[in-house]
């Protein structure tokens, strides 16, 4: 997760801008430059590629944790600087990106800030540690080098004090002589360069760079010109008149101009004081190292140093530091000036603060909680503007003094504020202050602190008055002892976090993790298990720590060794069920990738019969296509053929109807008919007709289509006559349209015959609708139940059907059953043959030559012409009979020619 | 759902209704089955009315189509029928005009075609094996020839007769079959649509 450093929003780690708030974040990956592809930081080789992401020079070689015994004759770790530094150049990891551009920069102030002495000296120490850890014990304070103690945790590496880490105690005091080159101490000559006017700017760290930016004035360069380092110099910019040489000095320098606060100042406005950088524009909170009380500012005489400090002003020289400092700044008037109360900056302040106390645990101060936290005063630009003149260097440790860097009357002062000791001039250390620090002869007695708690305000905290702000004269006029004037200016690592503090404290602040605690050597263990430590331990809220301190976690890096190659990660232990709380019982489930294409296989046994009609069928597609293969094609007709044909049967039909009119002599009969044999059904209509009595209603369905009206009149004739000759009533209907009319027709044809229409089908001329429907509605009405007689003339079975269909289930509703005859054409005769031999149907005369034999049984008499039609329509057949069989010999004598 | 269901709903209630009319001897089952068939007619009724009316539509609607085909035959039809309706409501179905016009017209039209429908079937059944030469076009070749010799005897032999009376009585066998049929392809459509397996009614 990353947090954004503007709004404090927690995004995800595939994040580039805050979902929050649009800001850019800041990287959480570090891109291959083999493939391009994103790490998460601590890889060193690529995940995708096995790239290497640093360089081999740059990896921190494994080292194993120290053994005991080791452990045992090793010193005790007198302090772990965080972040972790390689004590080499070449064992600095390539993690330039990753790291802030302060501490980019340390190697150069290793090479510049550690006397070659104290190096050799503490080499075999740090021997025993690893690499990494020694390059913390480079860093440590202990070993005499300051200037890169840890930022503060919640501090930004880019964190700029500029001018306002001046505090304003310091600020006031009046600016000294700028020092010479020569008299500035070897450590710091240095850390300025050979040359300080050759110092390159880049080579320091940010806060110094931006406070470089700062104005200066050029009056003020000249002064310092030749003393100051170009950095210096450059802080001397910062808007400082060329009168007040003190602007000259960096900011976290001001701030060890100590001055003593003015007795004048109220305490009470004093105790809403607070100690804050004026470059805190963000919202961020700076964890602030604690200021000593206002009331209580510890004034250190020069020999009571501590001996750190001692080495970085060069009087622990004798002691072994190997720190080499200014012989000039030593002389007894210049100690004994430093005798004089002085009042520690912020950074020295903390020194007086004692393992465990709250003080390394920042509070974050409200509004309401400034009240209690009086010693701390937040001092921004403008309340700095007015500030009385800093006490004159004089009561500056000589070494200090002699930097001559105190800020001049009327500058702004720096962001730390010392209030004023209420009690005047005697230097007490407060009770909380380092074992070390109170062993220190001639050391103040300690007042109880009871708000030396280092606090931070939030911005929207309620901001103390100026006139608060303000030292007073004396304590602006106090001249810096000239031991701090010696002091080192190359920790410039932010003085507000450059705290010296005792190792059982910077353990205690470090909250170092597990993989770190377990490097130090048991001594430190002991040391951080003291009281005071303990108890200051159990306040202490466990600090979060850095991702670019994460970064710098070493690991276990085989050469040409892929970072998944790593061995198995251990298992955690079980959150729940009957195996909570224990781990590496179950291991892991291992993630398994399924391919992208993944092909299922099938165990099903293919049968033999199906293989073998596969590769058939397989085997008859990828043949080729045959050129000629058999297929039945219709031969096309010839037009002529077929016109000729046609014309043929026509002509032969024609002929033969037309020859019997015409050449057949009147009288002569071909066809020899007997009535009984070739008409068994017309004997029993006639004698149906016979029994009709004269008035008799006769209901003739005429079922027929106008093209079968001529030979349906044949067949109806002789019934219609023997009807009228029985002198019976005939009714016409239909349930055809039409039939009505061809009733009509029939009825005009026949002399003599009585025709009714049907009362109830007299607006439809005897048309009957729907169909078997209609026909048994019609059936069922009581006129037609009043009838004698059904006759049914029919050319097509379905009108015939309806009729007995419906005639013969009328008794179903109680009613009777009409006789029912039939007259029905050739064609259909011999499709309603099972109905012309039902019981119902009392008779029938199928086609013409029936309707003959009618008139033959009835004994109407027959005209010739009825003769003639009938030879007729024997020749017609015969002709038609001949042609088929004409047609079907030829073609059968022909073969099978339909196809070829 | 109305598109369907309701219709189905109303055919089936309606065929059961008819159905127990016939087989239960209920006056109120006999009287509602009558009722059902009254309607059944006059709807049979303006159905034949619907479809004169869109004989008229279709053959109007190609004789105001540019570029369609046979519209000298359209105008024809359309003509004969509106002349047919016209002389039938004057003058009534039984009248002289319309007799005439039916033995006229209708009666030599239709004729005629049957003729030529005769000479068509006798120049199919001579080319019947030309095109499909198979035992079974031989017997249908035969069976003819015999049915219209036998039909109008010039000579009644006995032999002829025989042969008619055993074509008579295959004639009658396979119409019973045939009827058999289309008794039950009746009786089973009836149930379909009771059961509301077939909704004629409603497209389904």
């Amino acid at each position: 997760m990353i947090r954004c450093p503007t709004c404090g929003t927690i995004n995800q780690d595939s994040r580039r801008t805050c979902t929050q708030c649009g800001n850019a974040l800041p990287q959480t990956k570090i891109r291959c430059p083999n493939c391009g592809a994103l790490n998460p930081v601590g890889n060193i080789l690529c995940d995708r590629c096995n790239a290497r992401l640093i360089k081999p020079d740059d990896v921190i070689p494994p080292h194993a944790p120290p053994t005991p015994e080791e452990s045992k004759g090793a010193p005790a770790v007198k302090g772990i600087s965080l972040p972790v530094r390689p004590s080499s150049a070449h064992d600095t990891p390539a993690l330039t990106d990753d790291l802030p551009d302060w501490l980019k920069d340390l190697p150069e102030d290793e090479e510049i800030g550690v006397s070659d002495e104290l190096a050799d000296e503490t080499e075999p120490e740090t021997q025993q540690y690893p690499e990494w850890l020694r390059g913390l014990l480079d860093d440590n304070p202990e070993f005499g080098d300051s200037e890169s103690d840890e930022p503060a945790e919640e501090t930004g590496p880019g964190l700029s004090l500029e001018s306002d880490s001046l505090p304003d105690w310091l600020a006031g005091t009046g600016a000294p002589e700028a020092p010479s080159s020569a008299d500035l101490p070897d450590w710091l000559t240095s850390l300025g360069g050979e040359g300080s006017e050759e110092v390159d700017i880049e080579a320091l760290p940010d806060w110094l760079t931006t406070s470089s930016d700062e104005v200066a004035t050029e009056e003020s360069d000249q002064e310092l010109a030749g003393s100051l380092p170009d950095w210096l110099r450059s802080s001397a910019e910062e808007g400082v008149s060329a009168a007040e040489p003190a602007a000259a000095v960096p900011d976290w320098l001001s701030a060890l101009d100590v001055t003593p606060q003015s007795q004048e100042s109220q305490p009470g406005e004093d105790e809403h004081a607070e100690l804050r950088p004026a470059s805190q524009s963000t919202k961020r909170q700076v964890t602030e190292p604690a200021p000593p009380p206002t009331d209580q500012a510890l004034i250190f005489s020069e020999s009571e140093l501590p001996d750190w400090l001692a080495e970085a002003r060069g009087l622990a020289l004798e002691e072994g530091a190997g720190v080499e400092p200014s012989t000039e700044d030593t002389s007894e008037p210049e100690r004994a000036e430093a005798k004089e109360p002085v009042e520690l900056p912020d950074w020295l302040t903390n020194l007086a603060l004692e393992e465990g106390e709250e003080a390394s645990q920042p509070e974050r101060l409200t509004g309401d909680d400034t009240d209690v936290f009086s010693p701390e005063l937040e001092v921004t630009a403008e309340a700095d503007s007015d500030l009385p003149p800093s006490e004159p260097p004089g009561e500056l440790p000589d070494w200090l003094a002699d930097l001559d860097v105190a800020p001049a009357e009327g500058e702004k002062p720096s962001v730390f504020v010392e209030a004023a000791p209420a009690g005047g001039d005697e230097v007490r250390l407060a009770p909380d202050s380092p074992t070390w620090l109170r062993e220190i002869p001639g050391a103040p007695e300690a007042p109880q602190a009871t708000s030396g708690t280092p606090v931070f305000l939030d911005e929207e905290s309620p901001q103390p008055d100026e006139e608060t702000l303000q030292p007073s004269p004396e304590e602006s006029h106090e001249p810096l002892p000239s031991w701090l004037q010696d002091l080192d200016l190359t920790a410039p690592a932010e003085p507000d976090r450059d705290v010296a503090p005792s190792e059982e404290e910077m353990l205690a602040r470090a909250n170092l993790p597990a993989w770190l605690q377990e490097l130090a050597p048991p001594e430190v263990g002991h040391a951080a298990e003291g009281a005071p430590l303990a108890a200051g331990l159990a306040d202490l809220a466990p600090a979060d720590i850095p991702d670019w301190v994460q970064a710098l976690r070493p690991e276990v890096h085989v050469e040409g060794k892929a970072r998944h190659e790593r061995g198995p990660l251990p298992t955690p232990a079980e959150p729940a069920g009957p195996l909570e709380g224990i781990a590496g019982v179950l291991t892991p489930l291992t993630i398994v990738d399924v391919p992208l294409e993944l092909e299922p296989t099938l165990d099903i046994a293919v049968p033999e019969a199906v293989v073998a009609q596969a590769q058939l069928w397989q085997k008859l597609l990828e043949q080729p296509r045959s050129a000629a293969r058999p297929v039945a094609q219709m031969r096309p007709y010839s037009r002529q053929a077929t016109w000729l044909a046609r014309l043929v049967v026509a002509v032969v039909i024609i002929v033969g109807v037309f020859a019997a009119f015409w050449v057949l002599p009147e009288g002569f009969q071909l066809s020899q008919i007997d009535p009984i044999q070739i008409a068994p059904g017309v004997s029993a209509l006639v004698s149906t007709i016979d029994q009709l009595q004269t008035g008799d209603r006769v209901i003739v369905a005429v079922e027929y289509p106008p093209a079968y009206a001529e030979e349906m009149s044949q067949v109806a004739l002789p019934i219609l006559e023997h009807l009228a000759a029985r002198e019976a009533e005939v009714v016409f209907v239909s349930s055809l349209p039409e039939g009505g009319t061809l009733g009509a027709t029939l009825s005009a044809r026949v002399p003599g015959l009585t025709t009714t229409t049907s009362s109830a089908l007299a607006a439809t001329g005897g048309y009957v609708a729907g169909n078997a429907n209609g026909i048994a509605a019609y059936l069922a009405r009581p006129d037609t139940q009043s009838a004698r007689h059904l006759l049914v003339l029919a050319a097509q079975p379905e009108h015939l059907r309806w009729w007995i269909e419906q005639n013969a289930v009328a008794d179903r509703d109680g009613l009777s059953p009409l006789p029912l005859s039939v007259g029905v054409s050739a064609a259909t005769g011999r499709l309603v043959v099972p109905y012309l031999q039902a019981e119902a149907v009392q008779g029938w005369v199928m086609g013409y030559p029936e309707a003959l034999a009618y008139r033959d049984i009835s004994g109407a008499a027959t005209p010739g012409a009825y003769r003639q039609v009938l030879d007729i329509l024997m020749l017609a057949h015969w002709a038609a009979a001949a042609l088929l069989a004409f047609g079907m010999l030829y073609n059968l004598a022909a073969g099978k020619k339909g196809t070829r | 759902m109305f598109k369907w269901l309701l219709p189905t709903v109303i055919a089936v209630l309606a065929g059961l209704l008819v159905l127990l009319g016939y087989f239960v001897p209920s006056p109120t089952l006999v009287a509602a089955r009558d009722i059902l068939v009254r309607w059944a007619t006059v709807l049979a009724a303006f159905a034949l009315v619907l479809a004169y009316g869109s004989l008229l539509r279709v053959h109007l609607g190609r004789l105001f189509t540019k570029h369609a085909k046979h519209r000298i035959a359209s105008l024809v039809l359309v003509l004969s029928a509106l002349g047919t309706l016209l002389i039938i409501l004057l003058f009534g179905a039984d009248s002289q005009p319309a007799q005439s016009l039916m033995t006229l017209v209708l009666v030599p039209g239709q004729s005629a075609l049957l003729a030529l429908t005769a000479v068509t079937l006798i120049v199919g059944g001579m080319r019947l094996l030309r095109t499909r030469w198979h035992f079974n076009s031989v017997v249908f070749l035969a069976v003819a020839v015999v049915t219209l010799l036998g039909a109008v005897p010039l000579v009644y032999p006995p032999v002829v007769g025989i042969v008619l009376r055993f074509l008579n009585a295959f004639a009658t066998g396979g119409m019973r079959g045939l009827l058999l049929g289309v008794v039950l392809g009746i009786l089973l459509t009836g149930l379909r649509i009771i059961l509301g397996v077939d909704r004629p009614q409603s497209g389904g």
